[in-house]
């Protein structure tokens, strides 16, 4: 038996994770499958994104959805309108959104907004933005913007199999989760681990959390309005109920809950356990009742939050650790 | 100018009959949170819960939602009842961020429980006298509207009376300052508890029922209800009875007058707007340290 | 030279003055003993030193700077460290990660701040726990992480509060040689005390505190002696002096 230590473990998992992920598209998977891959990617994306800033810095944005919104609109908006490559918009809307997510830190920072209000906060900041969306005749109010597609023109990320599409998404996704890796080795991953368990300590310490809690959300703002701008492109068709409600806004939360908030593979394997679960009920049930596998979700969360607290990821852990028969003699997890 | 100004009283009627109502879903929450101190995300669906009842009942046995509202009040009392003590309870002395977690995980599972066994069609009742007016001064409060409003406010009236008065009311109070406080009335801590939990959820499920005869009965009803809920609870101050019955009338006409002066779009930004005004410039409410 | 200098420090919750016109000034190399009766206002002034609380008149020098309404981050870079009466370690982290993060305020290498960290621990008696979580640790091996972790800051002046209280004797005397090392190693130390017997044998000063107001400053024998200091605890019936 190798001698890992769990941070070992961890990376060797997640590699394996994109490294298979990678690989699926030699097995000429069909076209529907394909299309599920890549929302279930994005959606691994997105939580991985969130991860950065509620698993890893420990701050509850329950209305992360805005920065995606913010990306998928950003995109969109400047493709339809002005022509402008999507590879532009997704750089555009990141920089829209790393913008919002400071002001959204700082705001909350100079009035000390805590914990619950913090979370309410974030809420209704996006709920805003919908309704903005919603009565913005430029963005098509109710009715979207519908993103044209399916010529060939790599420079507009306009292709005309999913192939592609699919590479960028994993790209993306492994881009994220490479963020979240070279920061948690480094100061910056340790101040953030410091602000999460005990904020007065880590002042106390020396770290500036005001700094580094924006940084980190801007980050995290700018990576999610990434995956937006993506989706945006691929998908082909947003309106305010889909790349700002509440519906995926929770179904993104609960890809890094579910999985394992503050772990390097938790959300990749919670999309892919969420996704699976809607997927099955919509082939099981025929045509499933609508809101079947959100109702799934609900449940999947309480029992979570009530039985296992660290997600998938603290589930594989704790078989790791079991299999090599390691107690907490290594490094401990960081979560 | 005499109607533009009566089309404005009536814009602000409409808006109190309507405060009265957010009013009884308002004080629920902020029972909730007063004792429990967990920030509820799912009273927005035990709303739902309460239309749904109403509605089932009026369809099925014409029963009208005025006297429905008993059975979804006591209906949601026991569900609430069972919520705290086998889901809510265990969770309590876990980190907020699992609490909450936690309640939205509920919210999202009744609205989706509601989806799969009633479809997401809106559905709508029609009692006879749903039509009707009474005539203030020229104002004109629609029949239905001004019954939940008169309803609401007895109810909370008695739930106000019942705090202030009963042994057990005054040891959810005790309960609200201090977890201990409760025990010195003789009365369980977890008992209390489940008490508080299952008066809040059946209060937002008679607020449920009292609007049954004009509002769109939908599985994602409940969505809108709980962040106006909250910015009425914040607005008036946390686990304070009187402050939530202040803020709901003030958020309705605002609402109200907001849909008149912009767009009945806009409505649900006025609330947010004042909301976001409140966190962040008076975070405690218009009533200052917390009473219950 | 005076390493830190409080002058006329004034602090009010609402109604109440928590501080009142406090001076003390420390200099390098001392070791100085806080004391007063319960209440006296002597976590009040550390936090408003340290920079959790603006003082509402007064001022703060360190090291010839103005610190006064500085961030408490800020005051720890300029090198002045404290620990929390109720301690605040990192829960969910190991004890090595603890330290970790205050080795890091003198450098951005996680391989030195590590090492330091090491050194650290090994300083403090904690290095066979280094891998333990937190959470694990017993109160009095809490007490020293939470000592370590300041150390690892690389202050010039650190602040402890009450590091002492709860412990056996056996250990406050393993305290107490601790706290002469770090005087060895160059850092000037000002420590909150209710072991009296502690305080006395390590100062080289103690000033004493009570209603907020500084009452008495001298050195430990003249402290013991100094009537007022002894009307102040009889009056709050402490016997231990």
């Amino acid at each position: 038996m190798r001698v890992t230590s769990w941070p070992e473990a961890e990376r060797a998992i997640t590699l394996l994770l994109l490294v298979g992920l990678a690989l699926v598209p030699l097995a000429r998977p069909a076209p529907y499958l394909l299309h599920v891959l890549i929302a279930m990617i994005l959606y691994a994306a997105v939580g991985q994104a969130w991860n950065l800033l509620g698993g890893y810095a420990g701050q509850l944005s329950i209305g992360h959805i805005m920065y995606f919104g913010v990306g998928a609109y950003a995109a969109g908006y400047l493709w339809t309108a002005f022509g402008v490559s999507p590879w532009v918009g997704i750089l555009i809307g990141g920089a829209l959104a790393a913008f919002l997510g400071l002001a959204v830190s700082l705001i909350s920072l100079r009035y000390g907004l805590r914990l619950d209000y913090y979370a309410l906060f974030t809420l209704a900041v996006s709920q805003i933005l919908r309704t903005i969306a919603l009565n913005t005749e430029a963005v098509g109010e109710a009715m979207g913007i519908y993103i044209p597609g399916g010529s060939h023109n790599p420079l507009m990320m306009q292709f005309e199999t999913k192939t592609p599409y699919y590479f960028i998404s994993l790209g993306l996704l492994a881009a994220i989760t490479f963020v979240i890796y070279a920061i948690h080795r480094t100061k910056m991953g340790a101040y953030l681990a410091a602000i999460r368990e005990n904020e007065a300590a880590a002042e106390a310490s020396g770290v500036n959390t005001v700094f580094y809690r924006a940084a980190c959300t801007s980050l995290s703002a700018a990576l999610t309005a990434a995956a937006g701008a993506v989706f945006a492109v691929y998908t082909t068709f947003i309106d305010p109920d889909l790349v700002l409600g509440i519906g995926p806004n929770f179904e993104f939360l609960l890809v890094a809950i579910v999985g394992g908030r503050g772990t390097l593979f938790g959300p990749i394997l919670g999309a892919v356990l969420l996704r699976s679960i809607s997927e099955t009920s919509r082939v099981a049930l025929g045509a499933a009742p609508a809101g079947f596998h959100l109702m799934v979700y609900g449940a999947a969360l309480i029992a979570v939050v009530l039985f296992v607290p660290q997600g998938l990821a603290g589930v594989v852990r704790a078989v790791w650790a079991n299999i090599g028969r390691r107690g907490v003699r290594d490094n401990p997890q960081v979560t | 100018m005499q109607t533009d100004l009566l089309t404005f009283l009536q814009y602000v009627a409409n808006g109190i009959v309507l405060g009265g109502v957010y009013g009884l879903v308002a004080v629920g929450l902020t029972l909730i949170y007063g004792v429990l101190k967990i920030i509820n995300f799912s009273h927005g669906e035990l709303v739902m819960g309460g239309m749904y009842v109403s509605y089932w009942c009026f369809v099925l046995w014409r029963i009208d939602p005025y006297v429905s509202a008993v059975i979804s009040m006591t209906l949601f009392f026991c569900i609430g009842a069972v919520l705290q003590r086998y889901v809510v309870e265990p969770i309590m002395p876990a980190p907020q961020i699992n609490q909450i977690l936690l309640t939205i995980g509920v919210g999202l599972f009744l609205t989706n429980l509601a989806m799969v066994l009633f479809s997401p069609d809106t559905r709508t009742i029609h009692v006879s006298y749903a039509t009707t007016t009474i005539s203030f001064w020229g104002v004109l409060v629609s029949i239905p509207r001004l019954v939940s409003f008169v309803v609401a406010m007895v109810l909370s009236l008695g739930l106000y009376l019942f705090l202030r008065t009963t042994r057990l009311g005054k040891a959810v109070r005790a309960a609200a300052q201090d977890r201990e406080g409760a025990q010195l009335v003789g009365i369980g801590a977890r008992q209390v508890f489940i008490i508080a939990f299952g008066i809040g959820a059946g209060m937002a499920a008679v607020a449920g029922s009292l609007l049954t005869p004009f509002y769109n009965v939908q599985p994602t009803a409940g969505v809108p209800f709980v962040l106006t809920a909250y910015v009425i609870v914040v607005l008036g101050t946390m686990g304070n009875f009187l402050g939530a019955l202040v803020g709901a009338l003030l958020i309705g006409v605002a609402e109200s007058v907001g849909s008149y002066l912009f767009s009945p779009a806009l409505r649900q930004l006025v609330s947010f707007s004042i909301f976001i005004g409140v966190l962040l410039f008076k975070p405690e409410g218009l009533f200052g340290g917390k009473a219950s | 030279m005076s390493l830190l200098a409080v002058e006329h420090l004034t602090k009010r919750f609402g109604g109440l003055v928590a501080l009142s016109n406090v001076t003390i000034t420390v200099n390098q190399g001392e070791i100085v003993g806080l004391i007063g009766p319960n209440g006296a206002g002597k976590t009040t002034l550390f936090a408003a030193i340290s920079g959790f609380l603006r003082p509402d008149m007064g001022s703060v020098r360190f090291k010839e700077h103005d610190i006064t309404g500085l961030h408490p981050h800020r005051i720890c870079q300029l090198g002045m460290a404290r620990t929390f009466q109720l301690v605040q370690p990192f829960v969910g982290l190991s004890v090595l990660e603890n330290v970790t993060i205050g080795a890091f305020n003198r450098t951005g290498s996680t391989l030195a701040a590590r090492s330091r960290a090491s050194e650290i621990l090994e300083m403090v008696g904690l290095s066979q726990r280094q891998h333990d979580t937190a959470s694990a640790l017993t109160p009095a091996e809490r007490k020293r992480l939470e000592v370590a972790r300041a150390l690892a800051t690389a202050p010039d002046l650190l602040l402890l509060d009450e590091v002492m209280s709860g412990l056996t004797p056996a250990e406050t005397a393993q305290v107490m040689d601790l706290v002469r090392q770090i005087r060895d190693r160059g850092i000037t130390v000002m420590t909150i005390e209710h072991v009296m017997q502690a305080v006395m044998k390590l100062a080289d000063r103690v000033v004493v505190l009570h209603h907020g107001e500084k009452i008495a400053e001298g050195t430990p024998a003249t402290i013991v002696q100094d009537p007022a200091v002894i009307e102040a605890y009889l009056g709050q019936g402490d016997s231990r002096a």
